[in-house]
């Protein structure tokens, strides 16, 4: 009697009792599928939204404010209270576009193109970077300098493949010359629908330096601007000490103002899928503990049964040892396989359900699945080799008895 | 030196207790190579007790089982496997087929156990299956086949390893007098070939086919004669 024996006689065990098998291998498979997608399916949620506030830039802070009688534009004063905050602070920017511009270069005219009116440090603030030619400068912004920069939307409607730089488009008629161009935040990505919109949106701008915005727009006020802090604790000073400056010029009689981030949300909807992941992977273990029971049940329904069968064996001249290792090659592979299987379909799972639910590409959590399987491969193990080694001690009559 | 050797055996359950049951109560025996011996007595005389001792399917509580001059009661599990695949074909009354098994894979299996090779098996198993009469059916599965059909696979994998011992606990009682006598006829032709055949039975007509009775009473031998003697008594 030897391990090739033991194999043989394993495998014709597994092919044989077919239902059994099957059942074993399906409280597995779904245990460890459960546990995959639902764990990976937040954890790729959660790693997503960072991506995208990644994206948008962390430690921003938005201000607003409105005045209800007309007050003299505090742009320039804001933007050199920024300077001061040098500290805490890497950029401002006024957050302000003109909608409606009728942009053209020669023949070609970009719809729903957005002009934004940016500083020198509206790159810096909007986490765009340069694809080529320069950024606005603080000159720019002194002289109200006819320049602009485009974004990679509105580059590719009105010049296709033909160099930008130094070209003058003409804004509502009046001529920009175009000194950079962004690299595309949201490139657009195969197969996924919102990207062309995020596309259109967000690489449809043209910045302008905001004092030009009295070619446009003179009546416009600029009431919003987004700082950029140069970390956690910085955005939190910065808010606090923007905030005191507001305060000293507008009350509550004259207007409001708001001074926040999104780290405070960012945060705040981490810990709420951290919390639904901690949740979801609770009942995906509670998914693998049933699962784990049901091969324990049909393991244990099935132990008089198998008692018996090693009665027989034992009766015709098996060992114990081959008995024990028939039942822990059986065991073995059919909790492998169902571990293996699980995996495959908690990926194909996640992947599926991603995109039909997120519209995301997710990737499954392989160290949980690992996890997930382990687990189960070990109550596969376990209760399958139990009646074995219980059974195989008795004398081959007291197995035979088993009812 | 006698083939089976049991000296004083006792089997007793639930020892000291009020429930105590001596299911052999101080048996003394030997058979010879080559015998065929006839196990008779009433329902729970200790018969199957007694050839579940001498099959090595179970032990003692007390007392003595050599086997070709081997004490049994000494033996390991592992080297009481060994004896049993060996030594010892047993045929049981409930015939204790694997279901998911075929007849083929039934009767190789004690092959496999003693570590026969895949041809030696197959040459083997058919050998066995044709003695038996169920060459067209070595691919059946036990629930396809009838009761009779069933026992005989169980003899053929009980004589596959051709031990030198058959033994046989109411081969015949869960079956019809038809197939009776097709199995009795069988294990008639074991014995002629050498074997020594021990069978319990309570129908004294197949007793009468043996060539000697071993009568059991309360787990205790009251009678064990040659058959004509015991066709005498008769
Ligand atoms: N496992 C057991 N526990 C208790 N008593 C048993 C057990 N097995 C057999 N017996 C008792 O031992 C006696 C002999 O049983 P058995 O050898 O099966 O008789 P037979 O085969 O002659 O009908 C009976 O009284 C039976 O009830
Ligand atoms: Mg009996």
């Amino acid at each position: 009697m030897n391990l090739r024996q033991s194999f043989r006689i394993a495998f014709k065990s597994i092919g044989a009792k077919k239902g059994r098998s099957f059942l074993t291998m399906l409280g597995i498979i779904i245990g460890v599928a459960a546990v995959i997608i639902l764990v990976s399916l937040v954890q790729g949620y959660r790693d997503n939204m960072m991506a995208y506030w990644a994206k948008q830039g962390q430690n921003i802070i938005n201000i607003y404010y409105s005045t209800w009688y007309q007050s003299k534009n505090i742009t320039q004063d804001l933007y050199d209270y920024c300077l001061q905050l040098d500290e805490y602070i890497d950029g401002v920017t006024p957050s302000a576009s003109l909608w409606g511009m009728n942009v053209k270069y020669g023949t070609k005219t970009l719809m729903d193109g957005q002009v934004f009116l940016g500083s020198d440090q509206y790159s810096i603030c909007t986490n765009m970077k340069l694809a080529s030619g320069r950024d606005l400068s603080y000159i720019d912004v002194k002289n109200a300098n006819r320049v602009c920069i485009l974004g990679d939307y509105a580059r590719e409607n009105l010049f296709n493949y033909a160099n930008p730089i130094g070209k003058r488009i003409l804004i509502n008629g009046e001529p920009f010359t175009v000194v950079g161009v962004y690299k595309a935040l949201y490139p657009i990505e195969e197969g996924k629908e919102e990207s062309v919109w995020m596309h259109q949106y967000y690489d449809g701008q043209i910045v302008i330096p905001y004092t030009a915005k009295r070619l446009l727009q003179p009546s416009m006020e600029i009431t919003a601007f987004t700082v950029k802090a140069k970390d956690k604790d910085s955005t939190t000073k910065a808010i606090s000490y923007l905030g005191n400056w507001f305060s000293t010029r507008i009350t509550p009689e004259n207007g409001y103002y708001d001074v926040s981030s999104a780290n405070t949300y960012i945060e705040s909807s981490n810990e709420e899928t951290r919390m639904l992941q901690i949740v979801l992977g609770g009942i995906a273990g509670i998914a693998l503990m049933v699962g784990g029971i049901g091969i324990m049940n049909i393991m244990l329904v099935t132990v008089s049964e198998r008692t018996r069968e090693i009665g027989i064996r034992k009766a015709i001249g098996a060992e114990r040892r081959a008995i024990v290792s028939q039942f822990l090659i059986e065991s073995s592979v059919l909790s492998f396989l169902g571990g293996l299987i699980g995996i495959a379909v908690g990926a194909l799972g996640t992947v599926v359900l991603g995109k039909v639910i997120f519209d995301l590409t997710l990737y499954p959590s392989m160290v949980i699945g690992a996890g997930a399987a382990g687990i189960s491969v070990f109550i596969g193990i376990i209760f399958g080799a139990y009646p074995a080694v219980r059974a195989s001690g008795l004398q081959p009559v007291e197995a035979l008895r088993a009812e | 030196m006698s083939l089976i050797d049991v000296k004083n055996v006792y089997k007793i359950y639930n020892e000291d207790m009020d429930c105590e049951v001596r299911a052999l109560n101080g048996v003394t025996m030997t058979i010879n190579e080559g015998e065929f011996v006839a196990i008779v007595g009433a329902s729970g005389s200790g018969k199957s007790t007694l050839m579940n001792v001498l099959g090595c399917l179970d032990v003692p509580t007390y007392g003595d089982y050599f086997l070709q001059g081997e004490d049994i009661t000494e033996l390991t599990d592992k080297e009481l496997s060994r004896v049993r695949n060996k030594q010892i074909g047993f045929i049981f009354q409930g015939f204790n087929l694997i279901s998911e098994l075929t007849a083929f894979e039934n009767v190789e299996l004690p092959l496999i156990y003693r570590g026969n090779r895949t041809a030696e098996r197959t040459r083997l198993a058919r050998e066995a299956l044709d003695r038996v009469g169920l060459t067209d059916r070595i691919n059946h599965y036990p629930a396809e086949m009838s009761g009779g059909q069933q026992q005989r696979v169980a003899i053929a994998r009980a004589i596959a390893p051709k031990p030198p011992i058959i033994m046989a606990d109411e081969p015949t009682g869960n079956l019809d007098s038809k197939t009776s006598a097709d199995v009795m006829q069988l294990l008639r032709s074991l014995h002629e070939s050498g074997s020594t055949v021990i069978l319990i039975t309570h129908d004294p007509a197949i007793a009468a086919t043996a060539d000697r009775t071993v009568r059991l009473l309360d787990g205790k031998i009251v009678e064990d004669s040659a058959n004509r003697e015991y066709e005498a008594v008769l």
